[in-house]
């Protein structure tokens, strides 16, 4: 592929073919048109059974374009380069004891909630857009696609090989898949992709590819990875980066379709400004799990949350994605504003309940030190000494009976019916306040963390009520190894069905740190 | 109520990779886009610019001193803000669809 035949004139003025190598456009063209093909003794709504009852009119599947024009030739190659450079640098950092000269063992805990928060979200992303490649009846974006299935394959492969480096010296790297299923925090993520692939392939495109490949994965795959970068964590900064250059794919494919469907018909457009609503305020509240990571993880920081926010959401998305979008009258998310508000609360709020529940969780926290206080304070002066500073002077103070000398909350929290978060988000209007909402339906009470949650709630309360909460799943029994023997047995019953061995607690008191210490003994670079 | 604090900004972006070729596809961006601007950050550069980006692969192949195929622009391209108005065999265009 790649040539064709065109008539040229010979010397002696003789019509002859001659071969020609094709443009870009024409060999795009040929690969996505030129291989599909009508049916003719098998009804076309027999082929696509999910393409009409989501209410999304097509008049014209041969309107789509997609501006990377990638063919299957040109995707294989790239992609092949791509993964030579990954494991070049992967085999360099194993060969060279690179885990050794990361910034501090501390930071891997960010890395920890990576593998096991996002890198399954990857195979999940991968069977949905096989289902896309399957179901959507236009031969083009079936084609993107198929190209995004099978690079969001290729990310679980980069993401696990990176992190099986990691495992055999560090905590909480070895049971990601088992522990996507079961624990309590990574029901967040989990809930969001299984939310996401039970819709239908509209809303599932719109979802995934729009508004968390277009407006979210950024500030997961580039301050973040930079932030690995500077931490000295090379493998995963490249598989950020190379993963992130196909999402870079994976945006135009979600501008497209979204406008793409804009253009088809103009009943497409409530629907899919209903469907951006929702997405936003369920991606957003995914990605707050980054902005614990960013702002308390990384030993060394390159921007804040609140910044990152302000250039990849405000000006980048805001600013730019919908200013453009405007003429086909879609307005910006629903709940966008709160995020705006809760730019300065975010990252502090989750970080505090992840810290409050280390007990059961597969990574280490501890409280900031002196310094990263004081970066905290700097990038946000009118939260973070206000509200949380004295909250970690007081951690100090409290003793529990668990490892670690500090404060840990010794009981279950209440988790939001929708994004499975526990409720701990600030009001920012009334900052002393955490949020909490609530539902009756059918005789029962549901509680939510935001407005936004309520609202997603309320449009699909058949949907949401099936949730598959950790925390009523571990009173109704349903996440024990063995029958408890007593009351403190409860905890230690749940964490053996986690598989968290000893992967929990404080980090000054773990296994990590005791090593991290021994391997750095003659220098002085470890945090103490 | 808390006042919320913003100072929003326009522009097309695109994330480059530091790497070699990333350092040149960035110079020949540099020489093609008066006024573009360049934000470094640990890993990658971000290139910003009020109205477009034009990245033209006779630039490029100065820069680097071989043949460079504009699909190549994927091994190097972290992200993007914009829209790719044009991807062909000469050029690649980043700009964003409403004008203001």
């Amino acid at each position: 592929m790649g040539y064709t035949y065109v008539k040229v004139k010979n010397k002696g003025g003789a019509t002859v073919m001659a071969k020609k190598k094709l443009t870009l456009a024409q060999k795009y063209h040929i690969y996505t048109r030129g291989l599909d093909w009508e049916p003719t003794y098998v009804n076309k709504k027999d082929i696509y059974p999910y393409a009409e009852y989501e209410g999304i009119k097509i008049k014209d599947w041969n309107k789509w374009e997609d501006p990377f024009r990638m063919t299957v030739d040109a995707y294989w190659k790239y992609q092949a380069e791509k993964d030579r450079r990954f494991y070049a640098i992967l085999d360099g950092f194993i060969q060279n004891q690179g885990h050794l000269t990361l910034s501090d063992a501390r930071y891997l805990n960010s890395i920890k909630l990576f593998i096991q928060g996002v890198t399954p979200l990857e195979y999940m992303a991968h069977r949905g857009f096989a289902f896309v490649a399957r179901h959507l009846p236009g031969a083009g974006p079936r084609t993107a696609g198929f190209f995004q299935s099978m690079d969001e394959l290729r990310h679980t492969q980069i993401e696990v090989h990176a992190g099986s480096n990691f495992n055999r010296y560090y905590d909480g790297f070895h049971s990601m898949t088992h522990m996507h299923d079961r624990v309590w925090y990574l029901s967040v993520p989990k809930s969001y992709f299984d939310d996401a692939v039970t819709a239908g392939p509209f809303e599932y495109i719109t979802a995934i590819s729009f508004s968390f490949e277009y407006a979210l994965t950024n500030l997961l795959f580039v301050p973040f990875m930079s932030g690995a970068a500077y931490n000295g964590d090379t493998p995963t900064m490249t598989f950020g980066f190379s993963a992130q250059s196909d999402e870079s794919r994976h945006m135009t494919l979600g501008l497209q379709v979204v406008k793409f469907l804009l253009e088809q018909h103009e009943d497409n457009v409530p629907i899919i400004q209903a469907w951006i609503d929702k997405w936003w305020w369920r991606g957003y509240r995914l990605t707050s799990l980054v902005a614990a990571m960013m702002d308390y993880m990384l030993p060394k920081r390159v921007m804040s949350w609140k910044e990152s926010f302000e250039l990849y959401i405000e000006d980048q998305i805001l600013e730019g994605l919908f200013r453009d979008l405007e003429k086909y009258g879609i307005r910006p998310p629903l709940h966008m504003e709160h995020s705006i508000k809760e730019k300065e609360f975010l990252s502090h709020d989750v970080y505090w309940i992840l810290f409050s529940f280390t007990y059961a969780a597969a990574f280490h926290t501890w409280i900031p030190n002196e310094a990263e206080m004081e970066w905290l304070s700097e990038k946000y002066p009118r939260t973070f000494n206000q509200y949380y500073r004295p909250l970690y002077e007081k951690a100090r103070e409290v003793k529990t009976p668990l490892p670690g000398d500090r404060f840990y909350y010794l009981s279950l929290p209440q988790l939001c019916q929708v994004c499975q978060i526990p409720m701990g988000f600030s009001d920012p209007d009334d900052p002393r306040n955490v949020v909490q909402r609530h539902v009756e339906y059918k005789g029962e009470v549901y509680h939510f963390c935001s407005d936004g949650c309520k609202w997603i709630f309320e449009r699909e309360p058949e949907k949401y009520i099936q949730s598959w909460l950790p925390v009523h799943e571990i009173y109704k029994g349903n996440c024990f190894a063995e029958p408890p023997k007593g009351p403190d047995d409860v905890v230690p019953q749940v964490l053996r069905w986690y598989n968290i061995q000893t992967d929990n607690f404080d980090y000054f008191v773990s296994e990590d740190y005791k090593n991290w210490k021994e391997w750095h003994k003659d220098m002085a670079t470890v945090v103490v | 109520m808390t006042a919320v604090e913003t100072k929003r900004e326009r522009f097309v972006a695109v994330d480059i990779q530091k790497s070699e070729d990333g350092w040149n596809v960035l110079q020949a961006i540099l020489k093609d886009n008066p006024g573009a601007k360049i934000d470094d950050f640990p890993g990658y550069y971000k290139i910003k610019h009020p109205e477009k980006l034009l990245i033209r692969r006779e630039t490029v192949e100065n820069m680097m001193g071989r043949p460079w195929d504009t699909q190549e622009f994927n091994l190097v391209i972290i992200s993007y803000a914009g829209n790719f108005a044009e991807w062909d065999d000469e050029k690649i265009l980043i700009q964003w669809d409403t004008h203001m």
